[in-house]
Order: C-alpha cells, then sequence, then structure tokens
C-alpha cells in the first residue's frame, strides 16, 4: 500500500491525470502524511488544468504542516474560490494568519466563520480593553555648543512620555488610541509642550487588504514668561494595504494643518518577507511631502530579524529632511523645532511571554537649527512594554 | 556593484544639489518680495515669502508679519509675529513688529505686555520707554509714565518728543515747577513750540 502510490505519480507522470485519480491519490497522500507527494503531484495536476476546491485544501494543509504558511494561505484563498464559505479553508487561513503574525488577516477569517467554529476557536469578537502599551522616550543633544551670541540657540534634552489603549470592536474592526506629551526647553524662558492625542481603526476590507483611517490632534504651546502661544494642529491620515504572499504594499497619504503649517504627505511602501528561519523582513518606503508649495522626498529602509527564541531586531535609515514627518501610521509626527536631517536606529522587541512585551529603541538624529544653520546630533533612548491582556 | 556605486554618487549630489537650491530658492523669493513691497504689492510679495515659509524659521514669520500688516490684514500679521516671539522671546523686534498690528487693532493691553517684557529684557530701551510712557499717560496713570519718560530725559535730554511728555505728566502730578523748566527746556529745543507754550500758559 505504501509502495503503491510512488508507481502510480511514475506511471501517471507519463501520461495525462484525470480529476478522479488525483482525487483518490491525493486524499491518499493526506490520509498518510505524504506531503511531498501531495505537493508534487497537486503542482502536476494544476499544470494539467486540474483544479478542484479539496486539491487545494489538500496542499494548503501539506504546506501548513511543512510551515509553509504563505504557500498555505495561497492554496487555501485558492479553495475559496471554489466555496467562498468553506469553514475548513477559514479556519486553516485564521491558523496560517496566526503563525504569519498577521492578527487583522486571523480575524477577518473567524469573521467568516459560523457561530459554532467561532465558539471552537475562542477569540472573541469584542475587547474593548484588548492591549495597553506605554513608552518613555529621552533626547540627549550632543555636540551642541551653546552659542552665547544667539541665546535663541538653546535646546534642552527633551522628553516624551506616551500611552496606548487598543480595542477591538468587533472582528474586522480595530480601534487604537494614545495620548502622548513632549516637552523641551528650547530658549532661556521658553518652554515648548506638546499633548497629542490619537485615534486610528483598521478595516480588514479582505482577507489580505485593510484600510486605516487616522486623526491626530497635535496641541503645541509655547510658554515664556509672559505669553503662551497655543497652536492647536490636526493630522489626518489614511492608508490601503494589501499583502500577497511575502509582499506587502502600501499606500497613504496624510495632511498636516495648523495656524501656520499645512503639509501633504504620500507614501508608497513595500515590505518583503525573506523566506529563512531567521525570518528577516525588509521594508522600504518613500514619501513625497509638500508643504510651502514646494515638495521634497524621505526614504527609509528598514530591516528586522529574528535574531534569538523572543527577540526580534529591527532596524532603520531615514534619509531626507523630517520636518513635519508622518510616521508610523501617524502616530508619530515629526514636528520639533529643528529639522531632522537624517535618521537612523534600532529597536530591540523581547517577547516575555504571551501577554507581555517589552522594548526599547536607540535613534541617532541629525538637526539643524533654521535661523543659525547650525547642525547638532542627537540621541535618542526608549524603553517601553506592550501588555496583551 | 557599479550601479550601486552610480546610484550612492547620484543620490549624494542631489541630497548636496537639493541643499544649496533651497537656499537659492529662499534667497530669490525673499527678494522678489522686497521689490513687490516697494511698489506696494503686499499680497504678491505675501506669495513670495509664503512658497519658502518654514514655521519654524523666524525670519519667515517676521517678514510675513510685516506684509501682512502693511496689507492691513492685522489679526494674521498679529498671528506671524507671535510665533516669530515664540521662537526668538529674547528677540525685541519681533515684539516691536507685533505692536504695530496691536496698536492698530487698538489691543493696549497686549501692546502694554510686549513694552513691560521688551523692557524685562531691554530696561534702557528708549523706544519701548517711551511708547510705553505713552500709554500710561493716555490712560491718565501719570506715576508710571513720569518714570518712563524721566528715563527718557536722562538718556537724551535733548530729545524733544520725550522732554515734552515729561513736561506734561509733570503737570498733571501737580509739579508745576519742574514743568515749567521742562517746557522752557522744550521752547530751547524747538523755539515756538505750540505744546510747550500752552503748557507754560496753564502754569501762569
Amino acid at each position: 500500500m505504501i509502495v503503491l502510490p510512488f508507481f502510480a505519480v511514475s506511471a501517471f507522470s507519463q501520461q495525462r491525470l484525470n480529476p478522479t485519480v488525483v482525487d483518490s491519490l491525493t486524499y491518499n497522500y493526506y490520509l498518510n502524511g505524504n506531503w511531498n507527494e501531495l505537493i508534487t503531484l497537486g503542482k502536476q495536476a494544476t499544470n494539467d488544468s486540474i483544479d478542484f476546491k479539496y486539491l487545494q485544501q489538500r496542499m494548503g494543509y501539506a504546506y501548513f504542516v511543512k510551515g509553509n504558511y504563505f504557500a498555505a494561505i495561497r492554496h487555501y484563498q485558492n479553495a475559496l474560490y471554489f466555496d467562498a464559505d468553506d469553514p475548513v479553508s477559514h479556519t486553516y487561513l485564521y491558523y496560517s494568519a496566526v503563525n504569519i503574525n498577521d492578527e487583522a488577516m486571523a480575524r477577518y477569517h473567524i469573521s467568516k466563520l459560523d457561530a459554532e467554529n467561532q465558539a471552537f476557536l475562542k477569540v472573541k469578537k469584542s475587547r474593548l480593553v484588548d492591549a495597553v502599551d506605554v513608552e518613555y522616550n529621552y533626547k540627549i543633544n550632543k555636540d551642541y555648543a551653546i552659542n552665547y551670541a544667539l541665546t535663541s540657540d538653546l535646546r534642552s534634552n527633551p522628553h516624551y512620555k506616551r500611552i496606548g489603549l487598543n480595542s477591538q470592536l468587533g472582528y474586522r474592526f480595530n480601534l487604537y488610541q494614545s495620548y502622548s506629551t513632549y516637552s523641551q526647553l528650547t530658549d532661556y524662558f521658553n518652554q515648548t509642550i506638546q499633548n497629542e492625542y490619537y485615534i486610528s481603526g483598521v478595516y480588514s476590507l479582505f482577507s489580505r487588504t485593510s484600510f486605516m483611517a487616522a486623526y491626530h490632534y497635535v496641541g503645541t504651546t509655547f510658554n515664556t514668561d509672559t505669553d503662551s502661544l497655543k497652536i492647536p494642529g490636526n493630522l489626518w491620515f489614511g492608508k490601503l494595504t494589501h499583502s500577497f504572499n511575502r509582499f506587502d504594499v502600501s499606500l497613504s497619504h496624510s495632511r498636516f494643518t495648523n495656524d501656520y503649517v499645512d503639509a501633504k504627505q504620500t507614501g508608497l511602501q513595500f515590505g518583503f518577507l525573506v523566506p529563512v528561519k531567521s525570518k528577516i523582513y525588509l521594508k522600504s518606503s518613500l514619501y513625497n511631502i509638500t508643504e510651502s508649495d514646494s515638495s521634497r522626498l524621505v526614504f527609509n529602509q528598514t530591516i528586522g530579524a529574528l535574531i534569538a527564541r523572543r527577540f526580534w531586531l529591527q532596524g532603520s535609515a531615514t534619509l531626507g529632511n523630517l520636518n513635519n514627518f508622518v510616521d508610523n501610521n501617524a502616530l508619530y509626527l515629526y514636528n520639533s523645532m529643528d529639522h531632522t536631517t537624517f535618521r537612523t536606529g534600532a529597536s530591540l522587541f523581547y517577547y516575555i511571554g504571551k501577554h507581555l512585551i517589552l522594548f526599547t529603541n536607540y535613534t541617532f538624529d541629525k538637526k539643524l537649527i533654521i535661523d543659525s544653520q547650525y547642525i547638532y546630533k542627537q540621541h535618542s533612548i526608549t524603553g517601553g512594554l506592550i501588555w496583551k491582556i | 556593484m557599479e550601479n550601486l556605486k552610480f546610484i550612492t554618487i547620484i543620490f549624494c549630489l542631489s541630497v548636496i544639489t537639493g541643499v544649496f537650491a533651497q537656499n537659492n530658492v529662499r534667497q530669490t523669493a525673499f527678494s522678489k518680495s522686497y521689490e513687490y513691497e516697494k511698489n506696494a504689492n503686499y499680497t504678491a510679495a505675501i506669495k513670495e515669502v509664503k512658497s519658502v515659509y518654514d514655521a519654524n524659521d523666524y525670519f519667515s514669520n517676521i517678514r510675513l508679519g510685516w506684509l501682512l500688516y502693511l496689507g492691513k490684514n492685522y489679526t494674521e500679521s498679529i498671528k506671524y509675529y507671535d510665533k516669530a516671539v515664540a521662537l526668538k522671546p529674547y528677540a525685541i523686534e519681533a515684539r516691536f513688529g507685533a505692536i504695530k498690528p496691536l496698536s492698530a487693532i487698538e489691543s493696549w493691553e497686549k501692546v502694554k505686555a510686549h513694552y513691560l517684557q521688551i523692557l524685562k529684557i531691554d530696561p534702557q530701551n528708549t523706544t519701548a520707554n517711551y511708547w510705553l510712557g505713552v500709554v500710561y499717560y493716555n490712560r491718565k496713570d501719570y506715576v508710571n509714565a513720569n518714570k518712563l519718560f524721566e528715563k527718557v530725559v536722562n538718556l537724551y535730554p535733548l530729545d524733544y518728543d520725550s522732554v515734552i511728555m515729561l513736561a506734561w505728566t509733570k503737570l498733571n502730578l501737580g509739579k508745576a515747577a519742574d514743568a515749567k523748566v521742562l517746557f522752557n527746556h522744550a521752547l530751547t529745543i524747538r523755539p515756538g513750540d505750540t505744546s510747550a507754550l500752552s503748557g507754560l500758559k496753564l502754569i501762569k
């Protein structure tokens, strides 16, 4: 019985396959756990234009068992062409999404299951308090000599604090809110304080396609001995993301306005997960920023890898003038008094357990004081945690 | 590899060229704005500065504040002067600039606050001392006006405007003898001055 399939494949490779034989053999391979044979025959069959739901599901399962989740996704998605509501396809697309760490996709496929199957997976439809994250950032200005002739060049080391709350409002909609505050002394009697509120919603349009909309309130206050200048600002953001196989592509647009600034930013991002054990992820982003009737480009390259069990390391470099640059889905707006003209840094994530992630970041910025055209360096250190409740 | 080197060189050159181009663009825009200002075409002058405007650039804010003031758009003018003040709170020129549109809309409390801040930074500033003195005088606060005019007269004893204002302030404070001396001094600086003569008439 075990030897028979080999003869069968060998024999059928010499002649045209037919659906009945393919169905019978692939089912046999599936039952016996002969994944390589199943995949080989499946490929051969599809090349011969033999395709049916169970073939795709069996190939998807074979890849799933072998740990090739992207291929599994491809085949289970093919199976959905035959039966869009098939619970098995949706269930394994859910499991595959969990394994490639795509929570939005996983939840999308749960939404396609009936109540009984949803209950089996034990994933709650809504969670008002899904995760809480906090971060603290301290920046150190280096090679910075106070120019006594230009007293307004004084820059203290700024602080940034942030707290965020993630809520899942349905299987396909995710809501994230954040409050942050930034403060810096920028003159002998001038303090800049910026309080910010951020809210974003992500809706899964399809399995691997999502739309994100975000609003970010930026309240800047310049306090001097006698005056207080309050500048409220509004940042609007939209992003469409689509993933296919190991690639993902996003198109985003944002607009930041206050009494003095009207900056528009359009971004195009390409991501690729390299098929190696350490899960290397590459992302290239190109942005076009338009403000004051002129445009400029900003380029970012990020690389991340699983360097050890539970440790994810990520490095990035950004080139271009980052004044009013919108980053990380508009969670961060770089509108500090001095423009960043170059940035590089690295982040380390430590997955303590299922519920807790610790992270730290180091960033180096080259900063430019506009009036005096003085360039100084800034070292930035961040520590934080994400608590998945 | 050769391609990579080529791309890197092209990228560096474009960044360097971009920086120089940015400076040139800025200078050209400011230069054009001066030309438009000379011809009283403030709208065009404002447009030029706005084309290179950077909210963190003190000069751009000052320049827009000034041009908007000339264009009689006082509220907008104040907005840009306020930003310039926030960027350089030690700079008194931004405060002097802000005072112009604030005076135009008669926002005297804010005018007074700017003068007080200027005097905190530069206590001997004659312009601020004099005009804050005028603000106090118009509010009939002769005690504070007296202090400020005295300071200016001590610095510039031959400045007619300060001498005459101090003379009237003294008169209003009931210091007729001091006022008489100052009115006569004003007449020496500016013979036949009607204000000084009318002051002397009141004393006699």
